[in-house]
């Protein structure tokens, strides 16, 4: 019996002695181990072993009680089943979470990947140093990485409830990122960054990640200041996918039903975005690493189109809400003391009926917003406005140059009816897959009005 | 023969002793810790910590006059610190079994090249200070005995929201969160620190939506506590109401503020959130050990206008960022950050000190057990001035009143972004009307020297701060304060 069942059937045996009759159980197991260096020396290695568990237990009224927990020793589990039991007596009735109609039904079969690779803390630290080399003796201007790391993660993820469910996942993810720091003489100093993730160290992409963040950072080199106004706006696939999670209230069922969104229930088949745009929501794309079988009430993950040709068609739902609204499921359930919602890995396509084309080198004059920083502090997202400062470049006649520093702002709604193109080729990321998005008429403030 | 016996006597003590860690962190675990400690200096780090903690959060949120969610979370868990030479390594797990803790220690040594001596070998103990027990000190034991029941609190809660109801026109939703924190940690490090404390950390914030038409405003307060049991009770909802139908009021018809430089005037208490992130990160050895911060060599230096002075502590009597002792163990400080415009001293923890040569502050801090400490803020703020608001107010001839700031970040290259979520438009040296949609943007070194008049009005608001070491419990503050130019986003 392993750590998972040796829970499991813990937490079985004390529902049982504490007379809990109704209850579910979910939770995750991670094991990580990651580095960092600095100055050709390892600043720090770090490795974790955690498990984390939130169980809820159903009052006779319907009224439903949680507690969470990482103390899995029969004490810790018995005191958090007594708590969520305790809480269910002064718990909410109305819009009570349920158990998932789907939570036993088949999962999606998919190849995922086997026992983790036996990665060590030496051989991460060496890779990463070995790559903080490459990236410094790529330019003189070359100065840092302030940040970086090299990390490996192996998770489990596992649902049960009393009534017979049991859902359980492995995953594993390698991870890379790099933000090099540039700097001439007597001008500002310039950073770029790079991402990169597989399911196996062997399979990480180092050379690109390498690549990429030094190509961006000495992109930045050369910068001027940009002239505040109105241009045509186009976000790389980083930049449109951040910004629409900035705002996913748009399509969160929960968010929608508590009247905290852009959206209503009724702007199901409205036109709320240019016809040239499509946003699906898809947990098993291929280069999704996580691919997650199964959400947080065990519900199965599936591709679920939110916008199609920018009409709204579909919100995403936990089995409370899909019930309320009267729509399928889509296993997008966040447990904890309310079910919430959330994406797993959004896809923005091009609409197939899209007939758009557009192209960076032959515009007039454009701004590219590659990275948006300060999401947290620059968007109001039941405003549905933003203001967000970017690492970009600007486009003129086909010539492109870094921009000092500079804000693009505006508001969700009437942005995404003003996307006039959306690129062909998409790129995955570790947070989704995505087109470039052109907008027209987005302000930009510049350092120089 | 004797001396195996002995051994094996105190290994099963120290095992013994760690099985009662659950009764409380203390004397218990003295046995167990001193035994681990020794090996790890024995296995040829220069350096070990232990900081064990054991957590008990309540979140409760309140929407639209009915409680929404209650959501109790127990934690327990132990981060393991070794250091050898410039290096370190780090393990944290949620067993804090004997097994658990040995097992954190063998892991965090193989990282650097060490292993536990073998079996049988003699291994002198580390000796620790008597235990260093501020909750005991500080009388913080019964806190949780005085804490409002879950019913009390919601009680309270749903009265608050319901006077936002009562005062907010246009309200579309309105709510309130609040948290509770306690938290009990203990250090045992093999310089001999062996200290105990409990933290107990409390917030609440309301905010609305309100809608008219095609105008939206999304308004927002908090406030933030250490160390009073009953604070949840003692929210004021009248004045929590009445601050977020006013600042509704105002934002809901206001036009955007136009994009261009601007002399701006920052408003007290959170404005200060503009010193904490564009100079205070850039004051923490994490950012002089990497160089990433502009200020890395000016020690001694002015770095900004003569009219600034700063402080960062832990001191002050249920301040949000206040704390009896830091998570190295080191008892709390108030530190001198700039004097007059001088920059008097960085913030540092004990890796920090030892890779920069700056002394430690009391300012090693982590969210909890799976992040090593780091240099952190505490409770910042800028010293009052000699003006009066209204001077500061009547200075400017064009320009923006930042009445209330929201968050913001700063990068490795000092630039820095916030969003104002309350903006007023100064003209001819009177505040005249409400503006919205405006970050501010700029440099750290840029900025500083522009800060040109302080007013006598210092004010601090509880916040959180994200960084290296995961999101801690902060204060900043400030009194009204003039920036001579700044860069404003806008539309």
């Amino acid at each position: 019996m392993d750590r998972i069942e040796a829970l499991l059937a813990s937490v079985h045996r004390l529902a049982g002695s504490l007379d809990i009759k109704k209850y579910d159980l979910s939770g995750r197991v991670s094991e990580d181990i990651s580095v960092s260096v600095q100055g050709g020396r390892v600043d720090q290695m770090s490795a974790s072993d955690s498990i984390g568990v939130l169980v809820r237990v159903w009052h006779p009224s319907g009224a439903v009680g949680v507690a969470s927990t990482s103390d899995i020793s029969e004490g810790g589990l018995e005191t958090a089943l007594a708590m969520a039991r305790e809480v269910s007596t002064q718990a909410p009735r109305e819009d009570a979470p349920i158990f998932s109609p789907e939570a036993t039904a088949a999962l999606a079969e998919v190849e995922m990947p086997q026992a983790l690779e036996p990665v060590t803390a030496g051989l991460l630290a060496e890779t990463l140093l070995r790559v903080e080399q490459r990236v410094l003796s790529a330019h003189p201007a070359m100065q840092s990485i302030p940040y970086n790391g090299l990390s490996q993660q192996a998770t489990t993820s596992f649902y049960l409830h009393s009534e017979g469910a049991t859902r359980r996942q492995k995953a594993a993810r390698c991870s890379l990122y790099l933000y090099p720091k540039a700097e001439e003489v007597g001008r500002r100093g310039r950073m770029g960054n790079a991402v990169r993730q597989a399911a196996s160290f062997s399979g990480l992409d180092i050379d690109g990640c390498v690549e990429e963040s030094v190509q961006k950072v000495l992109s930045h080199l050369d910068y001027e200041k940009i002239p505040s106004g109105r241009y045509v706006v186009v976000f790389s696939p980083s930049a449109i996918l951040a910004l629409l999670g900035a705002f996913s209230n748009l399509w969160n069922a929960r968010h929608i039903l508590d009247q905290k969104s852009l959206s209503r229930p009724e702007d199901i088949g409205k036109q709320i975005a240019s016809p040239c745009l499509s946003l699906s929501d898809y947990p098993l794309h291929p280069y999704n690493i996580r691919m997650p079988l199964f959400d947080g009430e065990g519900t199965p993950t599936r591709k679920t189109a939110i916008l199609s040709d920018g009409q709204l068609v579909s919100f995403l739902h936990c089995a409370n809400t899909a019930m309320v609204m009267g729509q399928p499921l889509t296993g997008h359930a966040v447990v904890g003391a309310r079910v919430s919602v959330d994406a797993h890995y959004l896809h923005l396509q091009r609409a197939q009926s899209a007939t758009s084309a557009l192209s960076l080198e032959a515009a007039d004059d454009l701004v590219y917003v590659d990275k948006l920083t300060a999401l947290h502090a620059g968007t109001q997202a039941l405003q549905g406005s933003f203001s967000l400062p970017f690492d970009g470049w600007r486009y003129q006649h086909g010539e492109r140059r870094s921009i000092e520093a500079a804000t693009v702002a505006g508001d969700l709604l009437p942005m995404l009816q003003q996307i006039v193109h959306v690129g062909h080729e998409e790129k995955a990321l570790p947070s989704g897959a995505a087109a470039e998005v052109w907008v027209e008429g987005l302000s930009i403030a510049g350092s120089e009005s | 023969m004797a001396l195996q016996v002995e051994i094996q006597r105190a290994e099963k003590l120290a095992a013994h002793q760690a099985s009662q860690i659950y009764e409380a962190f203390g004397e218990s675990l003295r046995v167990p810790l001193t035994r681990l400690l020794g090996w790890g200096r024995a296995a040829g780090a220069d350096f070990v910590e232990f900081f064990l903690e054991r957590r008990a959060e309540l979140n409760m949120a309140v929407e639209n006059g009915q409680v929404r969610s209650i959501s109790p979370s127990l934690s327990v868990g132990v981060g393991v610190r070794v250091f050898r030479g410039h290096q370190d390594g780090f393990v944290s797990s949620n067993d804090v079994s004997w097994n658990g803790l040995r097992r954190a220690l063998e892991q965090a040594l193989s990282m650097l090249g060490l292993v536990l001596p073998s079996g049988g070998r003699w291994v002198p103990d580390v000796a620790l200070e008597p235990l260093r027990d501020y909750a005991v000190l500080r009388q913080k034991e019964g806190w949780r005995a005085q804490m409002p029941s879950i019913g009390e609190i919601c009680e309270h809660l749903l009265s608050v929201e319901a006077a936002i109801t009562k005062e907010v026109k246009h309200r579309q939703f309105s709510g309130i969160n609040a948290l509770q924190d306690w938290q009990e940690v203990l250090v045992a490090s093999s310089d001999g620190i062996f200290a105990r404390d409990i933290r107990l950390h409390q917030t609440a914030a309301a905010n609305a939506l309100c809608v008219e038409g095609t105008h939206r405003a999304q308004v927002a307060e908090r406030e933030g506590n250490f160390g009073h049991p009953r604070f949840l009770l003692d929210l004021d909802r009248e004045a929590i109401a009445t601050a977020l139908a006013e600042r509704a009021g105002h934002l809901l018809h206001a036009d955007f503020v136009q994009a261009g430089e601007y002399p701006v005037v920052m408003a007290n208490a959170f404005g200060g959130v503009i010193f904490h992130e564009a100079c205070g990160h850039l004051l923490e050895t994490t950012q002089v050990e990497k160089k990433t911060t502009p200020f890395w060599d000016k020690k001694g230096q002015m770095i900004a206008n003569e009219a600034l002075t700063a402080w960062d502590e832990g001191l002050s009597e249920g301040l949000f960022g206040s704390l009896d002792m830091d998570d190295e163990g080191m008892p709390a400080q108030r530190t001198l950050l700039i004097e007059d415009g001088v920059l008097r001293n960085f913030l540092a923890d004990r890796l920090g000190s030892q890779k920069t040569g700056h002394p430690r502050t009391g300012s090693g801090r982590r969210q909890d057990h799976s992040f090593a400490a780091a240099s952190r803020m505490r409770n910042t703020y800028i010293g009052p001035g000699l003006h009066t608001p209204e001077e500061v107010i009547a200075s400017v001839d064009h320009g923006l009143y930042c009445k209330k700031l929201g968050g913001g970040s700063v990068g490795a290259t000092g630039d820095f972004n916030f969003g104002v979520a309350e903006a007023w438009l100064i003209e001819g040296g009177k505040i005249t009307r409400p503006v919205k949609g405006a970050t501010l943007i700029g440099t750290a070194a840029g900025i500083m020297p522009k800060i040109s008049m302080c007013a006598n009005d210092i004010g601090t608001a509880p916040g959180f701060c994200g960084s290296v070491s995961g999101r801690v419990y902060v204060t900043v503050g400030q009194p009204h304060l003039r920036v001579e130019q700044i860069t404003v986003g806008g539309r």
